[in-house]
């Protein structure tokens, strides 16, 4: 009797010995040894609620994986915001934080402040080179009041805070998109919606002091709705000063596909809408609607295009493989659909490297994650450096001196 | 008219025969008569009290053996095993108590717990006997942590929210019952951490497979709580008070006269002000981030509930006829939500329950046997986040929004909701001779819930009609002993079964968003079977298997109203659950040594998640989960004096998707390790009892310790092991000391918990409560008024 009760301890140590040796825990993601890092990519793996970062040498070529990412130690939950003077910016829950690349491209905390809250989209504007306008705070209020900080970005510490109003109507919302630095003037695109999120029938940009932000104006538009959106880079200067933004009206966003997407135009030197200029996207993209835009220059714009054939339920949009890449002429209103295939996730896709390509982010079903590279020089779009193990990649930007 | 068809035909059984009586004395090892000695049949609630010449009588037992206590004040309590098969005429013998009641074997078959038997079961179970904490200031929660395989994450001090897991499933995937009854949507009057010890028997802890009494779509496992079963009249009242202003006060007795009426009252209060010390908490002060110990803050928690039962028991037509009625009521400082600090928001919630019980084990037939309730639940629950100010850890506002938002970050609001539950089950069990049974469950279900936020000025709100959700699900199962009781196996066919009617759910229809009615019918077959086999007296294995189901809940169908949009082609979890285990059972002199080890898997489709998309969010179905598992559990003692207990669980929880949702791309954690889950947790207790040290009374201490290994956040294949989040390594030490009379009537004991003040974490960043100290007084009384 005693004989199986030692028997049976010896089989129950070992089976637990078994077991533990196979402890995860241990250092089996090591460090990587590069040391010049220029692209910032913010990972998704949203079944699990998990979004990791990574550091990249650069993102034309070859191929990095999930193992090599990065967590913010003790920070789980980070927004990417953007990235100055070599640092990156990431809000969380209560605190927003500049972080160093360091060595082996290792983000290294070097300040925080409080901000005012954490949206999924927060709205800024480098309005010097030290100075951050952004509203971090909630994305939607009915009463059009949000709230900024200008945080000196040396010091990380605010240097003023106050509020914006936007006008909106009775029983809706105001949902900031952008500011935008133009001619000392802060401009604000924003959807103004019923209380069901969707746009009304005229799209509004308002205008402010850029010194002391207070208020100017509010110009509107009635050929699209829902001028650009936070999370998407949606308007672009052409070499001469010109604005140009492109509406964001899918059921998605803005809500409101009954008027055509389309991008409009604010000369330079001018604080209102060109009348004369309106691009009609959906009209020359098959009855589609866009979700954002990128200048590469010349006159020439990328846009990002749903396709409303493979659209049926809200999570399409994000989730589904929906979403094409086309080259258009902002003078002729011509356009051409670039070589990548169908890819989802459409949040801040895009965004033009220092060497002046346009890099674009595609989460594809059959051919896996990775950037693509749209030359300007060449006119030639080129597969770049693939990335495995994110169930997407969300968001990504360079990192500029 | 269920219920008088019941009760016309339970007067219809009380013309049932064969049945047996057994008579006799009770007396002292001199022969003497003992006067009014207690004598109850185990596992039954049948028994009696010996007249003043120690004469007895026991009726209504049928024709097998039946193990029979007798007790009495100053005598060791003994227990007999009895062979009826006719009407039977025995003396039962007493010896004279030096110091404590002990139970003394006296036959050669090993006289078995409630919780023994259970155990011996096909299915993989543990079975925790409460009496060991009675004494202590321990909510279920705590309890449960004894039982192998469970894992239990709190997100604070008292009434906050947790995460109980069970062989790696957790929340909705295990079902909660009380005395059967599945409560898990009867409100939180009936969370495992409010309700208190004092008021139960044991716990029931099945793993993966359960049975169909238990007949709900659990399909991780069933947690059932048995409250106690005392034939007696009792009175045992107690009041505990601790560190952080906590209070606690449990009142639960019974009157039984001897034409068997039977009144049977019990409640609680529990109140906390949760302000215990949290450490190296991040708040900034002109501008400078700082780390500081700081107290916590709005995070007041008081629960009450009272329960109130009356019928008949142990009559010759009814083992039980009862109707109850109880409420309870929650009033609750919401805090810590995802971490964050929350100055004012606040929740209540009001809920009653009216009940109705009846059962008898001779239905008709001495074969057949019948246990049916009906249950009606309200719920009105009321949730308050109108606070336009942000605050940080240390309790001061740090900004004020002006913005319709408010401190959870959505439209402020008074939500207020009404939720009304019918819940009927029906089971019959047939037993065609001692080797063969057949069982039938039926579990009928049916909410309805409405509510609106009084803030919103939207006409057109969700849930301002109610929202219907109906479920039944059936079992029959098929039960055989066989081989000389050496093999018990029993074989359980299950139908699951779902009707939902979501009234003005938001949808996304053509294009745009609609506020729409959405129904969905859906119906499942699962399948189980268990068995136990004998090798040797003191060694058995066992084995079981389910392919079971868990239905969508209202909130995940229906959404929110809100942000969770509805999913009407929401598919059912499911999980084939396997479970191979062995027992080690051996008494030498008056050593006693348990030991059981069991292997589980689980295999889970369509798990459910709430994914994000956009502004919106929904539940969906995303993953395959893999479980592979260790467990122990042991358990020694020593002369009734010394007992050890200990349990261990080993559990690989792990990602069973071989591609990327919703592509063919490999995905590189095809068979990691889940993150944010314990994978290495173990548990020890010692306990002590002093017999005696002091005239007419004895001491016990007791000295526990709970651990948790370190676990990833996230995946351990992704990111940098040295930048990842880790939930640390947790190390709880918990000593005690109670002193009671011998009788154990009045009870008095001193506890500290976390005696280190050590860091607590169930969840990453989330600190729980570090040492505290607790005192309880108890006292319990019992009249040994019984039946016939």
């Amino acid at each position: 009797m005693k004989k199986h009760s030692f028997l049976f301890l010896t089989f129950a140590f070992i089976s637990l010995l078994t077991f533990t040796a196979c402890d995860d825990n241990e250092d089996s993601n090591p460090i990587p040894s590069d040391d010049e890092y220029n692209f910032f990519v913010a990972l998704s793996l949203p079944g699990i609620d998990s979004y990791p970062f990574h550091l990249l040498k650069g993102v034309e070529t070859g191929s990095a994986s999930i193992t090599g990412a990065q967590e913010i130690p003790g920070i789980p939950y980070n927004v990417p915001i953007t990235s100055h003077d070599g640092y990156v910016f990431l809000n969380s829950d209560d605190k927003l934080s500049k972080y160093e690349v360091g060595e082996n491209g290792i983000l290294i905390d070097r300040g925080s402040l409080p901000n005012l809250g954490i949206s999924g989209g927060p709205v800024y504007e480098f309005i010097s080179d030290s100075r951050m306008l952004i509203s971090s705070g909630p994305r939607a209020t009915s009463d059009g009041v949000f709230q900024y900080q200008i945080i000196n970005t040396e010091s990380m510490t605010q240097v003023s805070t106050g509020s914006i109003t936007l006008p909106t109507d009775s029983n809706s919302k105001s949902i900031p998109s952008a500011y935008i630095l133009k001619e000392g003037k802060i401009y604000v695109p924003y959807i103004h919606s019923d209380e069901k999120y969707v746009a009304y029938n005229e799209a509004p940009v308002a205008i402010f002091n850029a010194s002391d932000l207070t208020y100017e104006k509010t110009i509107y538009t009635d050929k699209t709705a829902s001028l650009a959106y936070s999370v998407v880079s949606s308007h672009g200067f052409s070499e001469n000063g010109d604005l140009y933004i492109t509406s964001c009206n899918s059921d998605y966003w803005g809500a409101n596909e009954s008027l055509p997407s389309g991008i409009v135009r604010i000369n330079a030197g001018s604080s209102d809408f060109d009348d004369s200029y309106f691009f009609n996207l959906t009209e020359a993209l098959d009855g589609n609607h866009t979700g954002g835009m990128l200048y590469v220059g010349n006159n020439k714009a990328i846009v990002q295009v749903f396709r409303s054939d493979l659209i049926t339920a809200y999570g399409d949009y994000q989730g589904g493989f929906v979403i094409e890449y086309h080259l258009v002429d902002l003078l002729t209103k011509s356009t051409s659909k670039l070589d990548i295939p169908l890819s989802r996730y459409p949040r801040r896709a895009m965004a033009l490297t220092a060497g002046g390509k346009a890099v674009i982010m595609a989460n594809t079903q059959t051919d896996g994650n990775a950037f693509h590279i749209y030359d300007p020089a060449s006119n030639s779009t080129s597969k770049g450096l693939t990335y495995e193990g994110a169930e997407f990649m969300s968001a990504f930007f360079p990192i500029t001196d | 008219m269920l219920w008088v068809i019941l009760l016309v035909l339970g007067g219809v059984a009380k013309a049932q025969t064969s049945t047996f009586t057994i008579t006799g004395k009770v007396l002292d090892q001199t022969g003497s008569p003992v006067p009014f000695a207690n004598l109850k049949v185990l596992d039954s609630s049948q028994g009696t009290l010996a007249n003043l010449d120690g004469t007895f009588s026991i009726s209504g037992l049928s024709a097998k053996s039946y193990s029979i206590t007798i007790s009495s004040i100053g005598y060791r309590s003994k227990t007999y095993l009895i062979d009826v098969e006719k009407n039977t005429q025995t003396d039962f013998i007493l010896v004279a108590s030096e110091n404590t009641l002990e139970m003394v074997q006296v036959t050669e078959r090993q006289i078995k717990s409630d919780s023994e038997i259970i155990r011996e079961a096909g299915f993989n179970v543990s079975s925790i006997e409460t009496g060991q904490f009675e004494n202590l200031s321990v909510d279920l929660n705590q309890v449960l942590r004894n039982a192998a395989g469970i894992r239990i994450k709190e997100s604070g001090g008292m009434g906050s929210a947790y995460n109980l897991s069970l062989n790696g499933l957790s929340d909705r995937q295990v079902r909660i019952f009380v005395d059967e009854v599945p409560v898990d949507q009867l409100g939180s009057g009936f969370n495992l951490n409010n309700l208190p010890v004092n008021m139960i028997e044991r716990i029931d802890v099945y793993k993966g497979v359960v049975p169909v009494k238990l007949g709900a779509d659990a399909l991780g496992g069933s947690i059932n709580i048995v409250t106690r079963q005392d034939v007696d009249t009792f009175l045992d009242a107690s009041y505990s008070t601790g560190s952080f202003n906590t209070h606690q006060a449990v009142l639960n007795g019974q009157y039984r006269n001897g034409g068997g009426f039977t009144f049977k009252a019990s409640g609680y209060y529990n109140y906390s002000d949760n302000d215990y010390r949290m450490k190296s908490m991040s708040v900034f002060r002109e501008g400078k981030e700082t780390f500081v110990d700081i107290r916590r803050f709005h995070d007041q928690y008081q629960a009450y509930m009272g329960n109130v039962e009356a019928g008949f028991t142990q009559t010759k037509w009814a083992d039980q006829l009862l109707a109850g009625v109880s409420v309870a009521t929650i009033d609750q400082d919401i805090q810590g939500i995802n971490s964050k600090p929350v100055g004012e928001a606040e929740e209540s919630e009001r809920n009653r329950n009216y009940t109705l019980k009846y059962s008898k084990r001779e239905f008709f037939s001495p074969k057949l046997g019948l246990n049916v309730f009906a249950l009606y639940n309200e719920i009105n629950s009321t949730s308050i986040d109108t606070s336009s100010n942000r605050y940080d850890w240390s309790g001061q506002i740090v900004r004020t929004e002006r913005n319709n938002l408010g401190e959870m970050v959505r439209e402020k609001t008074i939500f207020e909701y009404e939720q009304s539950h019918f819940l009927n089950r029906i089971f019959l069990d047939y037993r065609f001779n001692e080797h063969h049974t057949l069982s039938f469950n039926q579990l009928f279900s049916s909410i309805s819930r409405q509510g609106e936020n009084r803030l919103s000025t939207n006409n057109n709100q969700p849930f301002r009609s109610p929202n219907d959700i109906r479920q039944v699900v059936s079992g029959l199962e098929y039960e055989i002993n066989a081989m000389d009781q050496k093999l018990r196996a029993t074989f359980a066919l299950k139908n699951y079964n779902l009707y939902l009617l979501a009234r003005n759910a938001i949808q996304y229809q053509a294009g745009q968003f609609e506020i729409e009615d959405i129904e969905t019918d859906q119906n499942r077959w699962g399948y189980a079977a268990a068995g136990r086999y004998f090798l040797r007296p003191d060694w058995s294995v066992k084995g079981s298997f389910e392919k079971g189901y868990r239905l969508p809940q209202p909130r995940e169908i229906f959404g929110d109203g809100l942000q969770i949009i509805a999913n009407p082609q929401l598919q059912p979890e499911s999980s084939l659950n396997v479970n191979l285990g062995m027992a080690y059972r051996i008494k030498i002199n008056r050593h006693v040594l348990r030991s059981d080890a069991n292997f589980f898997m689980r295999d889970v489709d369509n798990f459910v998640f709430l994914r994000q998309e956009g502004v919106f969010s929904r539940y969906t179905n995303v993953l395959g989960v893999l479980i592979r598992g260790f467990e122990w559990e042991g358990h020694y003692q020593y002369a009734q004096k010394l007992t050890l207990q200990a349990n261990l669980t080993y559990q690989n929880v792990l990602n069973n998707e071989k591609y990327v949702a919703g592509t063919r791309n490999p995905s590189l954690v095809y068979r990691d390790r889940m993150p944010n889950t314990p994978f290495l947790f173990a548990n020890t207790q010692l306990t002590y009892l002093f017999a005696g040290l002091f005239t007419g009374a004895d001491l016990s201490l007791y000295h526990s310790i709970n651990y948790v290994h370190e676990y990833f956040l996230n995946y351990p294949s992704v990111a940098i092991t040295s930048t990842k989040n880790i939930v640390p390594v947790q190390l709880l030490n918990n000593v005690g000391v109670t002193l009671s009379d011998i009788n154990r009537t009045y009870n008095v004991s001193l506890e500290a918990r976390n005696i280190f003040d050590k860091a607590a974490y169930d969840n990453f960043n989330q600190q729980k409560p570090g040492r505290a100290f607790f005192l309880k007084i108890r006292y319990y009384f019992s009249k040994n008024s019984l039946i016939n």
